[in-house]
């Protein structure tokens, strides 16, 4: 087509090299239309989360119409929302389930997962970590499903025949060790304020003693649970800990990533002065890195508090506040799992007094995931992974 | 703090973060063994010959003949036990018995008419009450020879014919007594009062008797029934004409594995329920040892036949069963495979693929071609981490009130749903892959090819895209492990727990089994989700097993692609 133009005429050559007026404006309209079309389905999510939030309220508004339900829900425990003629939607026993297995799961999974991460990026070399990676991520991808399985099939069993006496030795076995080490920076402590100039024997005697005190007191706990007697093996205990594998991969992968993403030169810097590796992670990486570990523990709430499962398989699916309050070997059950179990066939479709309560639940979880959600933007944006870009 | 302090302490925090790894390894193992060891064994098993009869006769599969010869040797097993309950049933010696014992009682009233005058003495002795005991005596005199001979048949040959024939004694028993009373009343006229005593004292000592041996007769009879019970269910019924008069299939064929016969054998018939009344009055229901309990009766040999034949009747083989993974399920997932899980479960990942690939590689364009940081593009942004974090339940709630309720796309429940539910909860993590993989593309890649004069949409298309896609296809192919695997959002907008495949036109209208809905299913609301515990395990192996096969797909697909871009 150039080469025709070309040949006949001046004017008409330069309007073909530089496109006649009308084809330049269609093509910035099909232009404007493409990138309005990009926008438009780029938009979905927002439309997503626009119509979940608005069709799950106007689902939940016939619930909240009447005040006195809003108090009775959040103050009582007697829950009969199918009742016939005297309804009933106390589910503080429901919200306390959610929040005990929620802070169960994250005080086991938290320590651990922050651990395993400062190991596969402070302490084992690349190559390691490459190798553990993967296992880490195996545990992200296995289908909720068959964690609860797992649960209810396997671990609930063994921890009714056995729970006590399984706990007790693993109470033992981590605690020994660390009641073991942890005495003789105690003693030093302790030596170094009472006495002026300590002698190497009273120091001794100082990290023998309390090395024995740790250590019986570890003893003592682990005697005091071997004679706990689990009635049910799905319970609180159960749901928490198979929950935090779950929540594990979240927080060791975002946990590793914050840690990477603090500069060289500051574990350099410190190494150099003379620190050690423990004192570099204690007192320099882990604070650089403490907004994003932040992230990673607050995304790992996110997934237990929003996991369904599980805790509909594992936790026992009681409507009692355990007594004590802190007994973890009752069963509990949370807001997923009675949204899960309660929604009826029936109730899917005639909007029953249940099926309103329910979606209040579920509002509550929304509401909860999202304030948790911009919360983690918020600190994202504060600047942790800022540092990213210039430590480097 | 002194030196070697510090060298302790970094050395045992190196210790205690190994050890963390250490444990989450630990987890893996102890996560994974019993699954993939279990759910194997849905697969390859030992199976008794039930199972072949069940594929011969059911999908018609498997070779005939072997079948005849397996057949053949079970049955000459099963007769010895089978012979055993016949002759519990309808024992030989039961005309002989109850012939002596129906004539022992003829003997005895005719004795008592014999006796009649120095009955009538007794009665004009003894006035009023006092002479009951006198008469139940007498009658127990009379009735001596009788009541043993019951006694005898309740302890040595107890069968239901017998404890019909004890109940028709108790009728005779007090006929007879009413037609001695004729014969007396040939003495001495009786007084109504004097008629009804003796009426009821003449055969009360053997009516306690009788009482006694029907109560045993019967509990054998109850015990016979749950053994026989427990037999049926080992290795299904006895008979062709129960096979054909069975409904359920559980009731047409014995167990099909190995290690489930080993455990019904040892719950159901060498144990066996009985019904016992406890100190307070209350009927419980106790598991007894049949050997113990019921020593030196027939039904304990029963037992010891069925011990000691166990292997020769179920005729145990190793096979691979290739059909879990490919056979519809039968009478609730108890025969079968779970093909019509792993179907609904494709159909729902495919179908939640379908609607979110395409949205989420254009919103990963757009977010990464076009858009520039302003306050529209982060919003957008943020919704989409905002649709990450919503629980998986809510996205159920709802598809539920929103795609069947409001729009409804289906009248109730449908693939549909189910994967425009499952599309948007995976959206957000495609987009972010997708956007990442495009990132990735360096930028030389788009300003040759604008250099070149190519558009920017033609840019995107040719060069851009094709670069990313493979980086893009593993977003993807996670995304779909994930689609796979999830429950919450199904339960409400596509899952049944009924087990029929349902074909590809019924997608739009039609609810379908899939694996994570009906692992829940199988394991909590089943009727007998012990016996089912290798189709447990093996559906959740399934599960796992596509789910990670995805993922590897993935990670090979992305070493691929890093080493392409490093090389």
């Amino acid at each position: 087509m150039n080469a025709t133009t070309a040949d006949t005429g001046g004017a008409r050559a330069k309007g073909a090299l530089i496109m006649d007026r009308h084809s330049c404006a269609a093509k910035m309209l099909l232009g404007r239309l493409g990138r309005g079309f990009l926008l438009c389905v780029t938009a979905v999510p927002t439309a997503a989360v626009v119509f979940i939030l608005f069709f799950i309220f106007k689902e939940s508004l016939p619930f909240f119409e009447n005040l006195g339900n809003v108090r009775e829900f959040f103050t009582s425990t007697n829950w009969a929302p199918s009742r016939e003629g005297d309804p009933h939607f106390g589910s503080l026993a429901i919200l306390y389930g959610t929040l005990m297995v929620t802070v169960g799961s994250c005080a086991v999974a938290v320590p651990l997962g922050i651990t395993a991460a400062i190991c596969l990026s402070e302490i084992v070399n690349a190559r390691i970590s490459r190798i553990f990676r993967p296992i880490v991520e195996l545990f992200a991808a296995i289908p909720s499903v068959a964690y609860g399985f797992f649960a209810m099939a396997v671990f609930a069993p063994l921890l009714q025949n056995h729970g006590g006496i399984m706990i007790s030795a693993l109470i033992l076995a981590a605690g020994l060790p660390i009641a073991g080490v942890s005495s003789i920076p105690l003693a030093e402590f302790a030596s170094s304020k009472i006495f002026k100039k300590p002698s190497p024997a009273a120091v001794v005697a100082l990290r023998i003693f309390a090395g024995a005190a740790l250590c019986s007191a570890v003893a003592y706990a682990a005697w005091r649970v071997s004679g706990v007697e689990i009635s049910s093996g799905t319970n609180a205990f159960n749901a928490s800990v198979i929950l935090a594998i779950m929540a594990l991969p979240t927080i060791v992968s975002i946990s590793q990533d914050a840690l990477s993403a603090v500069g060289r030169d500051m574990r350099e810097g410190s190494l150099a002065l003379g620190a050690t590796r423990f004192e570099t992670i204690f007192k320099v990486i882990l604070p650089c890195a403490k907004s994003g570990i932040a992230v990673a523990v607050i995304l790992g709430f996110m997934r237990v508090i929003g996991e369904t499962m599980v805790v509909w398989m594992a936790s026992g699916n009681s409507l009692k506040i355990p007594e004590p309050f802190y007994n973890f070997f009752e069963p509990v059950r949370t807001l997923t799992a009675t949204i899960a179990g309660e929604m009826g066939e029936a109730d899917q479709t005639t909007g029953s007094a249940r099926y309103h309560v329910l979606f209040a639940m579920s509002l509550c979880l929304l509401v909860s995931g999202m304030a948790l959600n911009w919360l983690s933007q918020r600190i994202i944006s504060r600047g942790a992974f800022a540092r990213k870009k210039g430590g480097k | 703090m002194k030196t070697s302090t510090r060298k302790i302490l970094d050395k045992s925090f190196s210790a205690l973060a190994l050890s963390s790894m250490a444990i989450m390894c630990a987890a893996a193992v102890a996560f994974l063994a019993p699954i993939i060891i279990n759910g194997s064994g849905a697969v390859w098993f030992k199976a008794t010959v039930e199972h072949f009869k069940f594929l011969r006769e059911v999908l018609d599969r498997g070779s005939a003949r072997e079948l005849a010869a397996m057949t053949e040797k079970s049955d000459a097993a099963r007769e010895k036990l089978y012979s055993l309950m016949r002759a519990y049933e309808s024992p030989a010696d039961f005309k002989k018995i109850s012939g002596a014992i129906a004539s022992a009682r003829r003997a005895a009233f005719a004795e008592a008419a014999k006796k009649s005058a120095e009955f009538v003495k007794i009665l004009d002795e003894n006035k009023g009450a006092a002479s009951a005991p006198v008469i139940k005596k007498f009658g127990a005199g009379i009735f001596a020879d009788y009541s043993g001979l019951v006694s005898g048949a309740a302890k040595r040959s107890s069968s239901p014919a017998m404890a019909e024939f004890l109940a028709g004694e108790k009728e005779a028993l007090q006929d007879g007594a009413r037609a001695v009373l004729e014969d007396f009343a040939k003495i001495r006229k009786l007084s109504v009062l004097e008629k009804g005593r003796v009426r009821r004292e003449l055969p009360a000592a053997a009516l306690e008797n009788l009482g006694a041996a029907s109560e045993k007769v019967s509990e054998d009879n109850a015990a016979y029934a749950a053994f026989k019970e427990g037999v049926w269910e080992l290795l299904g019924p006895m008979t062709q004409a129960d096979k054909e008069a069975a409904k359920m299939m559980r009731r047409k064929f014995g167990q099909t594995r190995m290690d489930v016969a080993r455990k019904v054998l040892g719950e159901s018939v060498l144990r066996i329920r009985v019904n016992s009344t406890d100190s307070s009055g209350r009927q419980t229901s106790e598991s007894v040892l049949v050997a113990e309990r019921f020593k030196g009766t027939p039904l304990a040999e029963m037992a010891k036949c069925a011990e000691e034949n166990f292997t020769a009747m179920m005729q145990p083989r190793n096979t691979f069963y290739w059909g879990f993974l490919f056979d519809s399920p039968y009478d609730s997932n108890i025969f079968g495979g779970i093909f019509p899980m792993i179907l609904g479960t494709f159909y729902l990942t495919v179908g939640a693929m379908i609607f979110a690939a395409p949205l989420g590689i254009v919103a990963a364009i757009y977010f990464s071609e076009y858009a520039k940081n302003g306050r529209v593009v982060n919003f957008l942004r943020m919704c989409v981490g905002t649709l990450a974090g919503v629980p998986s339940i809510v996205f159920g709630l709802f598809g539920l009130a929103f795609l069947i309720n409001t729009v409804k796309v289906s009248e109730s429940k449908s693939v549909l749903a189910g994967s425009i539910t499952l599309a948007l909860l995976i959206l957000p993590t495609i987009i972010r892959s997708c956007e990442e993989a495009l990132k990735t593309v360096p930028n030389s890649y788009r300003e040759a090819a604008l250099g070149l004069g190519a558009g920017k949409w033609r840019a995107i298309c040719t060069v851009i895209l094709p670069a990313a896609l493979p980086g893009m296809l593993t977003g993807i192919i996670i995304s779909m492990g994930r689609a796979a695997g999830e429950t919450a959002p199904i339960i409400f907008t596509a899952a049944t727990s009924t087990g029929a495949a349902i074909a590809l036109a019924d997608v739009f209208t039609e609810a379908t089994p899939a694996l994570p809905w009906n692992i829940y299913n199988i394991c909590s609301e089943h009727e007998m989700a012990d016996k089912i515990e290798h189709v447990q395990y093996g559906m959740v192996l399934t599960l796992i097993a596509i789910v990670l096969l995805l993922n590897s797909v993935a990670i090979v697909l992305r070493d691929r692609l890093q080493k392409k871009l490093r090389g």
